[in-house]
């Protein structure tokens, strides 16, 4: 039998309470990862888009409108390689459902600053050709049921149209990105210049450029921000991903919250491990010292200890790590737009961490009581 | 054992759900049946309305109408205390009429601001949650400075996460000029309102919906707690399973040391029935004793603990406390009654088909 045969069987030796046991931990882990995935969420943590895409917003708060003539004043900038303009129309496709993400947006230039989006020629052609015409991401038409070549009803709160009837859009086509973080946040774009012209909006909501040489950003976005400071509307201007933080911290103390359940799920499971642990040691106390008189030293011995306790954790983590991703990835497409949950290496780094950490914790009163162990006395308790 | 894996569950759920609770608290504490709030048609919060002030007029005058006060909602950066980085806070311009709608408002600290002057009265949760919100502090709100004259409270509602100027100033300063984004009424009788909001939409002048106050904050409800409940709801059955599986495994555990014991009482005579309500029993006092020790200790660490969040409807911080309400505590209770009734079952089986010889000589 090889040592690691040894362990499993001995780690099994009461049946019932190791595996209930490793249930329990099981669960805590499932939960580690995804309490962890949504405070990885709200810490804004989630978008890693590229860093040569930069966002002008209004510098009081990001609702407020710019001017449209901005656009051409930031394209001037040295170093700014594409200008784009998008505004907020907070539609939503059902009645009584929250707003989704959609955008009114110049076509042309949306896509060259985005240029990491997929879209077909044919589909491109076609948004820019009408318009009437929108394009939605993969996991909009998922949701809300969307087809290309649809008619699609959109209402917004935020822009009425005219006759009180809900907007409506030809689907020509679908785009994606294969960034799987901001997957989950593509818009509904469809022409701004049609919105201008039902509802007389003459500003945009903000501004998104494409930079030259990254490192460059905090110049440029003084630079822009300088040409409008002497302007009614001031701007603020910062890398996409900062603004996208700065947005997610707005909501707060939630991922604090998160870490303080996830705080308290390990320090119960913790206790309830140690204990299954110590216990199972007890029984075990003759086992051992069978083994200590069959030659066995009292370091390796103590070794066994650990290792089993290290294979037990190790082993019920993965496990509920290995469900947690299963669950985060049948979910996926259900969950509201924006809401995307993933595993950070980061998170997994840490489930490991923390497993090996209690793994190795909770081995060592048993190993410490096992290498002391007199056989004598154990042999006798039999 | 049992007690603490039970306790755990308990805390958890019973924090999450005190997080509810108390978001909710905010949005309904203070409705009032005679209220109604006017917006523009079709907006669903404050922050897509646009009216103008002869709209106002108009609706004051209307039948059943005893008091209309015009308001201005806007937002303004303002960094937070607990990580010195700007978020959004409601800057409402508000009428005379504003403060006899609420009655509920109290001055607690200074007085209310004197029209024509750049003054704000600030609600107490919102100066506990910003930075520079403190009576006589001045603060620069867009390209103006203010001076904080007074503090309010307002029974918890949500306005106390917000700021109080004068309307006209409010409108100068934001360059709102002479617009507005909600009309707050006070029905000379609650049964009005429906008849009222008909009215109002048949009116060729006005394009303006009319709800009522409790219906206005609804939609903010909802949005706001929803996914807090199923988050609750998620994380509470997971460690519920969790605790389960510990419960199980002690209970086991006591059951097999006392083998001894067992195997006597059924030896002089005890059937299998009093053995399993003996064991169920015992599961039963260590669910509850953890159950009640996991609610204390949510209550101790989050009762009254406040915290802030983007309001989704209005796009600003609301400032809310967690709430332990009784009603939690007994779920909590309820729970572990549950978890202790699942995790000392089948140990008290166990205990009851032991069999009797075997079990005397230590087998």
């Amino acid at each position: 039998m090889t040592i690691f045969g040894f362990l499993i069987k001995s780690m099994f030796r009461r049946k019932l309470l190791v595996t209930l046991s490793m249930l329990s931990l099981t669960t805590a882990f499932l939960l580690f990862i995804l309490l962890r995935s949504v405070a990885v969420l709200f810490s804004g943590d989630v978008i890693d888009v590229p860093d040569v895409r930069m966002q002008t917003n209004s510098k009081y708060a990001m609702i407020f409108p710019l001017p449209h003539r901005y656009g051409e004043e930031i394209a001037a900038v040295e170093g700014v390689l594409a200008v784009t303009f998008a505004s907020w129309f907070g539609g939503t496709f059902r009645e009584g459902d929250t707003s989704a993400m959609t955008f009114a947006v110049d076509p042309s230039t949306y896509f060259e600053v985005h240029e990491n989006y997929q879209i077909s020629t044919e589909h491109l052609e076609a948004f820019l050709g009408l318009r009437t015409a929108a394009v939605a991401p993969e996991a909009i038409m998922y949701r809300y049921d969307l087809e290309v070549g649809e008619k699609v009803p959109v209402t917004s709160s935020i822009y009425p149209n005219t006759n009180g009837e809900p907007w409506t859009f030809d689907l020509v086509g679908t785009y994606r990105s294969e960034n799987e973080s901001e997957a989950a946040f593509l818009p509904f774009l469809f022409h701004y210049e049609y919105l201008k012209e039902a509802s007389g909006e003459s500003d945009v909501g903000w501004y998104t450029f494409t930079i030259e040489d990254p490192d460059k950003a905090t110049e440029i976005a003084q630079i822009v921000d300088s040409k409008f400071e002497n302007t009614a509307d001031k701007t603020k201007t910062m890398t996409e991903s900062q603004a996208f933080r700065n947005m997610m911290e707005q909501f707060g103390d939630i991922s604090l919250m998160m870490n303080g359940i996830i705080g308290a799920v390990f320090f119960t499971m913790l206790l309830l491990t140690a204990n299954t642990m110590i216990h199972s040691y007890r029984q075990r106390i003759p086992d051992l010292a069978v083994l200590k008189t069959l030659g066995f030293s009292d370091g390796k011995v103590a070794r066994y200890m650990i290792f089993e306790s290290l294979l037990f954790c190790t082993s019920s983590a993965a496990v509920g790590i290995g469900i947690a991703v299963a669950t985060l990835a049948l979910i996926g497409p259900y969950l509201p737009s924006g809401f995307v949950l993933i595993v950070t290496w980061n998170t997994l780094f840490w489930g490991t961490c923390i497993a090996v950490g209690l793994g190795l914790f909770i081995g060592l009163v048993p190993a410490f009581s096992a290498n002391r162990l007199v056989i004598v006395d154990a042999l006798h308790a039999r | 054992m049992v007690v603490i894996g039970i306790g755990g569950v308990v805390a958890v759920l019973v924090a999450l759900l005190s997080m509810a609770t108390g978001l909710t608290s905010v949005f309904t504490s203070s409705t009032d049946p005679y209220r109604g709030v006017a917006v523009r048609s079709g907006a669903t919060g404050e922050l897509s309305s646009n009216l103008g002030l002869d709209e106002a007029n108009i609706v004051s005058t209307l039948d059943g109408v005893e008091l209309a006060a015009a308001e201005l909602f806007v937002i303004a950066d303002i960094p937070k205390k607990a990580t010195n980085t700007a978020a959004n806070v409601v800057v409402r311009g508000v009428s005379e009429d504003s403060y006899n709608i609420r009655p509920e408002l109290e001055l607690v600290e200074g007085r209310r601001t004197e029209p024509g002057k750049n003054e704000i009265i600030v609600g107490t949760k919102a100066q506990e949650e910003f930075i520079g919100l403190n009576l006589g502090d001045i603060v620069e709100l867009r390209e103006f400075t203010w001076t904080v004259v007074g503090t309010f409270e307002a029974d918890g509602s949500s306005i106390e996460s917000e700021i109080w100027g004068d309307l006209s100033n409010v409108q100068s300063e934001f360059r709102y000029e002479g617009g507005i984004t909600s009309i707050r009424l006070r029905l000379t009788s609650p049964s009005l309102i429906k008849g009222l909001a008909e009215s109002i939409k048949e009116d060729p002048r006005l394009q303006v919906d009319l709800h009522s106050e409790q219906d206005w904050y609804k939609k903010s409800l909802q949005d706001n707690t929803r996914l807090i409940k199923i988050f609750a709801l998620i994380v509470g059955i997971i460690m519920s399973v969790g605790a389960v599986f510990a419960a199980l495994n002690t209970m086991y555990t006591a059951v097999a040391s006392r083998t001894y014991e067992i195997a006597t009482l059924r030896a002089i005579g005890f059937g299998g029935g009093p053995v399993v309500i003996s064991v169920l029993v015992e599961s039963l006092i260590l669910a509850i004793f953890g159950g009640g020790l996991g609610a204390l200790i949510a209550y101790l660490a989050f009762n009254g603990f406040t915290v802030s969040t983007l309001d989704s409807t209005a796009f600003s911080q609301i400032v809310f406390d967690f709430n332990v309400s009784p009603f939690l505590i007994s779920l909590g209770i309820v729970v572990s009654v549950g978890l202790g009734m699942i995790g000392g079952f089948f140990p008290a089986i166990r205990a009851a088909l032991l069999p009797v010889t075997a079990a005397l000589r230590g087998e």
